[in-house]
């Protein structure tokens, strides 16, 4: 069921309507049935993996926590503390990595089995010898990777103290299979998640207002930019050598657009319809176009896999035996502080190459990560470098044009990334670059792009009411408080715009079904 | 160890990490406060205090602490 169909809209006024008239107390029951009525009407078989991913980690929990409450610590002499302590922490790591282990062993088993033995046996290959297992022949559930992600980051948070265990199934159930998340996330923590979720919350007229305007922005960002910035994008992208330096650019750029207006339009939606029902969402966007730096983009583009793997992967990394040793022992050989970037670079390079691996069993995901991993690492390492230049030249950082530039740098370099990321293959991606390099390629070419000059000047004039909307958003403004200060007429016209333009301008298609969103496929 | 004295020693140890001999931390003060303090530095930051004050954070403290208060709340417990 996708947030754009009509089924959507069915499903969730039944929702959102019977939400409020069932009793506070059991209202989570009723969002429980309703989520897994949502993700069944997927695919019934999809439902075994979800279910199984819930049964282990919330098992794997309470296992913890019976662990760590089998001896009290605090009634222990001081000498004992310290062994009984380690004794626990062995106990609880043990369980914590069989639920890791299994849960990620689902996940690469349907997602990455058929890409890691074709690699292998491509490799065997090259050296004359025969490798050729049986590939699995299995549809990859929707949802799995964020799902998965979200209770291992569960089990490790139970693990870490972060929160307790959840001792009613049903309600972590609910967490794992909540419908306005599951699919393409936000990825949630139970200790936030939890504050809202489980409580009956009373009807509010204003947040129901809110809530339907945000919902009606996500509508538009998806089905009238997205949708119709995508029907340029899938003529010249797979054709881009029947095509001018020119097209491609723009193409470039059209997709930087597109998969934004997709994915934060999802959000939107999300958001929006879990807030009708006083249930907060982690926000996974904040303006990330208008970021100064590469880091600074990733900490407002997919926020929660951001934080994710910053918290899960990279700051255990970082904190491991292993690491610590290792910089221990470059320490004595090339310096305290060449020791401590060397160490950073290693760990970054792992993070980004599972970030573009998280995306999918592709080269082209796994060298988009990895291009952001080595640009991640040469802004760290050319900083003070960069930071003596400033200061030397006295370039004033708050200067807006010196601010745009680099806004505008960020955004060509990010542009650069989502080559890699929409080709379908390395080849694919290459090609273009090289295209755009070429001396011989002509500026531009006849060639249509798929959308006539009416749909693009349509486009630009929604891609600019969105960068307005991202400035209130870059600066915290929330817009749908201005609006709700206006009077009732202007108010209602605001609205009605904004519906007939989706309705008017959305892209529907003859005989409309409504595509599907960019990060479904991960 | 008192507060006032973990709060001088944590200056120095902020005062080296971030290259910024202006900064001095209070018990509200946030990464966002001071500039550069993102998730890369926030490690190198946690090494620096666990050698001055020969004490260690557990993953919760590194993932959990909010702002400098937490931090010295930890120390005075730990060191």
């Amino acid at each position: 069921m996708i947030f754009t169909s009509v089924k959507f809209l069915v499903f969730i006024t039944a929702v959102v309507s019977i939400y409020f008239i069932f009793p506070k107390k059991y209202r989570w029951i009723w969002l429980l049935a309703s989520s897994y009525f949502f993700y069944l009407s997927a695919s019934v078989k999809y439902g075994i993996f979800l279910v199984f991913s819930t049964v282990v980690t919330y098992t794997a929990a309470l296992l913890i926590e019976k662990v760590s409450e089998s001896i009290d610590v605090s009634l222990l002499p001081k000498e004992q503390k310290k062994q009984a302590r380690q004794i626990l922490d062995k106990r609880k790591k043990i369980i914590t990595a069989i639920a890791i282990v299994i849960n990620f062993g689902v996940l690469f088993a349907l997602k990455y089995y058929n890409f890691t033995v074709e690699n292998i046996s491509a490799i065997a290959d090259t050296f004359g010898l025969k490798f050729s297992p049986a590939l699995l022949n299995v549809l990859l559930p929707v949802g799995i990777s964020f799902y998965t992600f979200q209770v291992i980051g569960y089990i490790i948070d139970v693990y870490r103290g972060i929160n307790k265990a959840e001792r009613n199934f049903f309600k972590y159930a609910l967490f794992v299979s909540y419908f306005p998340q599951i699919m393409q996330g936000p990825i949630g923590r139970f200790s936030e998640l939890s504050k809202t979720l489980y409580t009956g919350h009373a009807f509010d007229y204003e947040r129901f207002t809110f809530a339907l305007q945000r919902m009606l922005l996500g509508f538009f960002e998806k089905l009238v930019i997205a949708d119709r910035l995508a029907i340029a994008v899938d003529t010249v992208w797979p054709d881009y050598q029947s095509y001018g330096k020119f097209e491609i650019l723009l193409i470039g750029v059209f997709y930087a657009i597109q998969i934004y207006a997709d994915f934060a339009g999802y959000m939107d939606i999300a958001l929006g319809a879990s807030q009708i029902m006083g249930i907060r969402l982690s926000e996974n966007f904040k303006a990330p176009y208008f970021s100064a730096s590469i880091p600074e983009f990733w900490r407002r583009w997919h926020i929660t896999l951001g934080s994710w793997f910053r918290d899960y992967l990279f700051y255990p990394v970082m904190r491991s035996g292993w690491c610590t040793a290792l910089g221990k022992k470059l320490k004595g050989i090339i310096g305290k502080k060449a020791s401590s970037k060397a160490t950073t670079v290693i760990a970054l390079l792992c993070v980004w190459f599972f970030t573009g691996m998280w995306h999918g069993a592709n080269w082209t995901y796994i060298m988009w990560g990895v291009y952001y991993g080595v640009l991640i690492i040469l802004s760290t390492l050319f900083a003070p470098l960069f930071d003596s230049f400033v200061q030397k030249h006295s370039i004033n950082r708050d200067n807006p044009v010196y601010k745009s530039l680099q806004i505008l740098k960020t955004f060509i370099l990010v542009c650069i990334g989502y080559i890699f990321f929409r080709s379908d293959t390395l080849s694919q991606a290459f090609g273009i670059i090289g295209r755009i390099l070429n001396f011989s390629t002509p500026l531009t070419s006849p060639a249509g792009i798929g959308i006539d000059r009416a749909d693009i000047i349509a486009a630009a004039v929604f891609v600019l009411l969105l960068i307005i909307i991202d400035i209130f958003r870059a600066y915290d403004i929330d817009i749908r408080e201005i609006i709700a200060k206006k009077n009732i007429v202007l108010r209602w016209a605001i609205y009605f715009i904004m519906l007939f333009a989706v309705i008017i301008f959305g892209i529907y298609g003859p005989g409309y079904t409504s595509s599907s969103f960019i990060y479904f496929q991960f | 160890m008192d507060r006032a004295e973990i709060f001088e020693r944590l200056n120095n140890v902020f005062r080296d990490v971030f290259d910024d001999d202006s900064i001095t931390v209070s018990d509200n003060t946030t990464a966002s406060d001071i500039d550069g303090w993102d998730s890369l530095m926030h490690i190198t930051l946690i090494s620096a205090v666990e050698d001055e004050f020969d004490m260690k954070f557990d993953m919760k403290s590194v993932v959990a602490m909010k702002n400098v208060g937490d931090m010295a709340d930890i120390i005075e417990k730990e060191a």
